[in-house]
């Protein structure tokens, strides 16, 4: 598998936005995947999932849905094949198209290289009942998000005077953003964000607890619970048109502990366990027999320099492309 | 990695992640947060799939298509599966 892929160049994009998009990227996207294996789907939805192999120009080699590795490696071959049938200038795009795909403003143009980027990953706890199947995958099951501030933000999160004791309280704007976007249930799958007004509790604060030269030691400590109740599916497409009375919620508590230089302005050490207790189930959230109230973790770490992925409600942050 | 079977075993040695000191939830504290965060953190057979050298925009892999001259694979999923799916 690995020496095929190095064949090609590999991407990973969010199908929703290229299959719904109307500038130059979205079409080129567009115009791939009605040659493939979803070309023309509207039921029971239009989604355009899967993996493809295409040239820069548009032409499909070959596509597929599936987590088998077998049906990837037969696919990744057949596109080989097809490739080696095409000419340069098949595969080629032209410069005009080129220079409106590749000037698509896009989320992840505004990650924050001065910032704070966190990615977040996501896990049950342990419990002692597991209403589910013994060999059921979402028993060890885990997602994972990305969570974004401005250095503005970042220094917003740190106490102004740092003597030991010192404490800031996040800003709400900011404590709102990780309570009701990154503090949801998206374990087995995803899981729409939380309103702010579905926000009970979002205390986060940073303590200072020790100074070392230019370096700020902090502790943060935290309180969040978001609740929210309404109709709405919680079987993937079996009850799609016929939505129930649902309520569904995520309260934990929060510590961390981060290192901040005052000298840089950055964060160098970031580690935050936000512990606690889920419950409900959403659409797509693979709850649907699983909504009793269970336990839920999350850590949120310093992302690598090469994860830039945009958080995934990152249009909920207010920010301009 | 602290595995659930771990964490079990760790329980009933020393009986303290899962006593409910507070009755809303796990317990997290100074002495459990390694714990957690180990528990928490994905491992290295679990995350071998980011050894892949992913673009995280189709636009990066058209542009670098047209550099390298190979074809592109284009990983394309609801929630973008460098992060959330």
């Amino acid at each position: 598998m690995i020496e095929l892929l190095e064949q090609f160049i590999p991407a990973a994009d969010e199908v929703g936005w290229l299959q719904r998009g109307e500038d130059a990227e979205c079409r080129l996207f567009q115009q791939v995947a009605e040659q493939g294996h979803y070309a023309g789907r509207v039921k029971p939805t239009n989604t355009r999932q899967g993996i493809y192999a295409t040239t820069a120009s548009g032409i499909m080699l070959a596509s597929i849905n599936t987590r088998s590795a077998e049906q990837v490696i037969d696919m990744l071959e057949r596109a080989l094949a097809r490739w080696s049938e095409l000419s340069e200038e098949e595969r080629r795009l032209d410069d005009d198209t080129l220079r409106a795909v590749t000037s698509t403003r896009r989320w992840e143009h505004l990650y924050p290289e001065d910032g704070l980027v966190l990615r977040v990953d996501s896990r049950d706890l342990p419990r002692e009942i597991d209403p589910r199947p013994e060999n059921d995958w979402r028993r060890n099951a885990r997602n994972r998000d990305l969570l974004w501030f401005t250095r503005d933000e970042a220094l917003a999160l740190v106490p102004a005077d740092d003597t030991p004791g010192s404490s800031r309280d996040w800003p709400a704007h900011l404590a709102n953003r990780v309570v009701c976007l990154n503090l949801v249930d998206n374990v087995c799958g995803q899981v729409p964000a939380f309103e702010s007004d579905h926000a009970q509790q979002a205390s986060i604060r940073s303590v200072v607890d020790s100074v070392d030269g230019n370096v700020v030691r902090v502790r943060i400590e935290g309180r969040t619970r978001a609740v929210v109740a309404g109709r709405w599916s919680v079987d993937g497409f079996n009850d799609m048109n016929d939505p129930s009375q649902q309520e569904r919620g995520i309260e934990t508590r929060i510590l961390g502990f981060a290192e901040f230089d005052r000298l840089t302005q950055k964060f160098t050490a970031f580690e935050m366990v936000a512990i606690g207790t889920r419950w409900g189930a959403t659409q797509y959230n693979g709850r649907t027999d699983d909504a009793e109230p269970a336990g839920i973790g999350y850590l949120f770490l310093l992302a690598e320099p090469h994860e830039r992925a945009a958080p995934a409600f990152m249009w909920r942050y207010g920010w301009r492309k | 990695m602290l595995t659930p079977a771990l964490l079990a075993c760790a329980t009933a040695l020393h009986g303290s992640i899962f006593v409910l000191q507070d009755p809303s939830g796990p317990v997290l504290d100074d002495a459990t947060f390694a714990t957690w965060r180990e528990y928490l953190r994905p491992s290295e057979p679990e995350m071998c799939w980011r050894t892949i050298p992913w673009r995280e925009t189709f636009q990066q892999a058209v542009r670098d298509s047209q550099i390298d001259g190979k074809p592109i694979l284009l990983w394309a999923m609801n929630g973008h599966p460098l992060g959330c799916v």
